[in-house]
């Protein structure tokens, strides 16, 4: 069914070709290859929706110039290795594909990292492990690393609330989650904040009635809940049903910046803090207009990873465009425009998006707090 | 905090029971494993969902959802099980049908749900606390420790005391015998079969309710639970289905409660270990069986 | 009561019955003697629709049974006693009455549970025992005491007395010869030949999936080539 689906756009495609060069227009190739099922498909699936409107919205505003197009086909990676692989082999053979913008997470994303650079063919995964980086100058990443997010919500802990003990749950069975919870707690217990407990859930559980026993009857002066935001809302609930101290503030990484969280949490997550390089509804022009739109067209509320699709197919559609100026519409011209794209205008973080000289993205972060049922920005 | 954790560990373990004794009861009459019954729970979970937002009373949406995953359980039957049954030796095939209509309700709910985690809107049940002895109990707790324990006595009252409930243990004793006696079969199966979606379903309700999540997957860990809970508890046996979902659930609190984290699955098997050690039959295993599993 | 003509059955591929014709009269106790592998309780299972036939007729109290399934011949009242009796080994000697019962539906009859524990009285002593814990010939008095329960219009048996001691099978044939004189109607399979012709009046022989002899028990019991061949030894 995923190859079929892949298949027939390719036809659409070779049929929008025919129509082309009568034009004398150009069509830049991509493909959106995300976790449209699968483990991952609650990042994958909103990573594709989010960038096939943008690339929707570049076309229609004629980002590239008069009758010039961006064509993109949207292919599942399915959470699995042997799937990915075997597409990413094949859309490498193809040589009008510009650019893949994927895989989406985890040993998927490593795995098409590798055939990529094997097959000198650009791609940009959803994840942020540095690994994917070091293993070669065809692969990228679209998020930040926990190095660049992790210290404004560290920081935030230690300092201005000027935690001690912190009790800490994370999600035991995916690595970027476990990659950002490490890293918070590496960088609070260097400002000499102590680890109360850690604890590790499963993505798919559900009940943690023991474990919000547990810490309700502990002594810590601060809860961090490092989980996707549906599942990090059920924690809250069922951390103050079990009686939790109201008084002890819980804080959440940039994966509960999602307006299900608080949909989710309701009255429970009041007050929770937590960082968000997507702030829901949007806070400028850009992001505003984003989150509108996307409402209007999904009818449902863009999320972090509707925005990081969004803002992504804007970065790489700059590099593109960049690529088409040098004179190089090839997938090394595009490889070396993207790696040095800077300050391009995203629905993110601070608004601009940069790769440094290690090809690490920065958008920055703010640190939100949930008030009156809405993300407040701490400190505005 | 050991008495609440065992509490905890009580109310989650009644749904275990819930839920494992309809995969029990299948396997006990019919010898076959259900691979589709964690998504018929699923399935019980999304239907009352979706009927509540669409406003249909509470009480209405769990007995609509019930009664929709009966027939959901029957529809595995009639398309999994029925074909291959007639031709036998069907455990392995079986098995592999009953993974194929699992795949496909799911596929169906993650399509519905966009993928979505989600969960009843606030209110549905109240919340209430009740504090005695220092235990903290809510009131969904209560209601479910009760709901479980009334449908556990209805259901082992039904197979012991009811004709039918006689039918169900006799075609799991010896089918073949049963039929030369004038038990149809057929009709036993539609019998376990609903009665089996129907608990599974009112499990994925309450899951739902009481830890405020739902999502197109969340039937697989209570299938792994299921598988658990009848080999601990004795193939086909429904007191040994009851008796290992409480330990269960009490054994899990305990360990997130007590032991590094991550390690409550790995405790859970190597109990199953021991058990099956000491007890391969399970500790129920087949001569006091109530819906029999015993092979003539 | 029951009219067979031209039965053939395969089983496994073997042409087990091949043209069995037989009759059995309202209130007669009829045996059906042969050798080992002689198709006996493949007939028994093809009067019950245990089996599928290839061909042939059965009609049963002037109904053709053709397409009924095993339950629904039970329940007009044909009640077959399995080999090795299929007792339900789980159960209590009373649920394995009760159970019995089922095939009764709306008919009536005059074997009461009374009359069972009356007609085999360690039934009603072990009425709570759990059946699989009876001694054999208990068990074969419980398979025969459920079939009585569902009201049977005909009882098929098929080897009542495989592995019971001559004690045990005295008891157990003089209460199908005492059902029998009280008006039902009996087949009996019976490697045990010479005993079967004893006790009922009528007889057949089958051998490969043949009747070879009909008649008066007596009569064959009286044959030479019958003693030769079934009762010999």
């Amino acid at each position: 069914m995923k190859f079929l689906k892949l298949s027939m756009s390719a036809t659409a495609f070779a049929a929008a070709m025919a129509a082309s060069t009568s034009a004398m227009a150009e069509e830049y190739k991509m493909v959106i290859l995300q976790s449209l099922t699968g483990g991952a498909a609650f990042i994958g699936k909103n990573v594709a929706d989010g960038a096939a409107m943008a690339a929707d919205e570049l076309n229609a505003n004629g980002f590239f110039g008069e009758g010039n197009s961006l064509v993109y086909e949207v292919a599942d990676d399915a959470t699995d290795r042997t799937q990915t692989l075997s597409l990413i082999t094949r859309l490498a053979a193809d040589e009008d594909v510009l650019i893949v913008m994927g895989p989406t997470s985890g040993s998927v994303a490593l795995a098409g990292a590798n055939v990529a650079n094997e097959r000198e063919f650009p791609v940009i995964t959803t994840t942020n492990s540095m690994e994917v980086i070091e293993n070669g100058p065809w692969s990228f990443i679209l998020t930040q690393p926990a190095d660049v997010t992790i210290p404004y919500i560290a920081d935030f802990t230690a300092q201005t609330l000027g935690a001690k003990n912190c009790a800490i749950i994370g999600v035991k069975d995916n690595e970027a989650y476990v990659a950002l919870q490490r890293k918070y707690e590496d960088l609070i217990q260097a400002q000499g904040v102590n680890l109360a407990s850690v604890d590790g859930v499963a993505l798919a559980d559900s009940d943690f009635s023991a474990l919000a026993t547990k810490i309700a009857t502990s002594e810590q002066d601060c809860v961090f809940i490092g989980t996707p935001a549906a599942q990090g809302a059920n924690l809250v609930i069922q951390l103050r049903q079990a009686g939790l101290d109201p008084s002890i503030p819980i804080l959440g990484h940039n994966a509960f910046a999602s307006p299900t969280f608080i949909e989710k949490g309701g009255a429970a997550v009041e007050n929770v803090y937590l960082m968000g390089a997507w702030v829901p509804g949007g806070y400028d022009d850009f992001s505003s207009a984003f989150s509108t739109n996307f409402e209007a067209k999904t009818g449902i509320p863009a999320d972090e990873w509707h925005a990081v699709g969004y803002s992504g197919m804007q970065v790489i559609a700059n590099a593109i465009k960049d690529a088409v100026a040098a004179g190089a519409v090839t997938r090394e011209g595009v490889r070396d425009a993207l790696g040095t794209q800077t300050d391009i205008p995203v629905v993110m973080g601070e608004g601009t998006y940069s790769y440094d000289e290690h090809r690490v993205p920065h958008f920055g972060m703010k640190v939100l707090q949930v008030k009156d049922g809405a993300f407040a920005v701490v400190g505005e | 905090m050991l008495s609440q954790q065992i509490l905890n560990g009580l109310v989650t373990g009644s749904v275990y029971a819930l839920f494992s004794l309809g995969f029990t009861l299948i396997f006990g009459v019919q010898k076959l494993l259900n691979f589709a019954h964690g998504a018929t729970f699923m399935a019980g979970a999304f239907i009352a969902y979706y009927c509540t937002i669409s406003g249909l009373p509470f009480l209405l949406a769990i007995g609509f959802s019930m009664v929709a995953t009966g027939v959901i359980a029957i529809l595995v039957d009639l398309i999994a099980f029925r074909s291959l049954r007639k031709r036998g030796n069907a455990e392995f095939p079986a098995l592999v049908s009953s993974i194929g209509v699992d795949l496909i309700l799911v596929s169906i709910a993650q399509q519905v749900s966009k993928t979505q985690v989600l969960n009843f809107p606030f209110g549905t049940f109240p919340v209430k606390f009740y504090t005695f002895m220092g235990l903290r109990i809510s009131l969904l707790q209560l209601v479910i420790l009760a709901t479980v324990a009334v449908l556990v006595a209805l259901l082992i009252f039904y197979l012991k005391k009811t004709t039918f409930g006689r039918q169900v243990r006799a075609v799991a004793t010896n089918e073949r015998a049963a039929a030369l006696l004038g038990v149809n079969a057929q009709s036993v199966y539609l019998q376990t079969f609903f009665i089996a979606g129907a608990l599974a379903g009112l499990a994925g309700v309450l899951i739902g309710l009481l830890f405020n999540s739902m999502q197109f997957l969340m039937g697989e860990p209570y299938m792994l639970r299921a598988f658990v809970v009848v080999v601990i508890g004795g193939l086909g046996s429904v007191p040994g289905a009851i008796v290992a979902s409480l330990m269960l659930g009490v054994m899990q609190s305990l360990t997130v409660a007590y032991l590094p984290s991550g390690l409550t699955d790995a405790i859970i098997f190597a109990l199953l270990f021991v058990v099956l050690l000491i007890r391969p039959n399970g500790l129920f295993g087949d001569a006091n069986a109530v819906a029999g599993g015993t092979r003539q | 009561m029951l009219n067979v003509k031209d039965l053939h059955v395969s089983y496994k591929g073997i042409k087990a019955l091949r043209g069995v014709s037989l009759h059995v009269e309202e209130g007669e106790m009829v045996a059906l003697i042969g050798s080992n592998g002689a198709g006996k309780s493949t007939l028994l299972n093809a009067l019950s629709n245990a089996v599928r036939r290839k061909a042939g007729e059965i009609v049963f109290g002037g109904r053709e049974t053709r397409g009924l399934n095993p339950h629904a011949v039970a329940r007009q009242g044909l009640l077959h006693v399995p080999e090795g009796r299929q007792i339900l080994a789980d159960m209590s000697v009373y649920e394995n009455l009760l159970v019995g019962q089922i095939a009764l539906g709306r008919r009536t009859t005059r074997y009461t549970l009374d009359h069972v524990y009356e007609l085999f009285p360690v039934l009603e002593e072990r009425r709570d025992q759990i059946a699989g814990t009876l001694s054999g010939g208990q068990q074969q008095m419980l398979a025969i005491g459920r079939a009585l329960m569902g009201g049977p219009e005909l009882l098929l048996l098929d080897e009542p007395s495989l592995g019971l001691s001559p004690l045990i099978t005295d008891q157990v044939f003089d209460a199908l010869t005492r059902l029998n004189e009280e008006g039902l109607t009996v087949l009996l399979v019976e490697q045990n030949a010479l005993r079967a012709l004893e006790a009922t009046s009528r007889a057949y022989v089958l051998d490969r999936g043949l009747i070879t002899h009909e008649g008066p028990s007596a009569e064959l019991a009286g044959d030479q080539t019958i003693i030769e061949s079934y009762l010999g030894a």
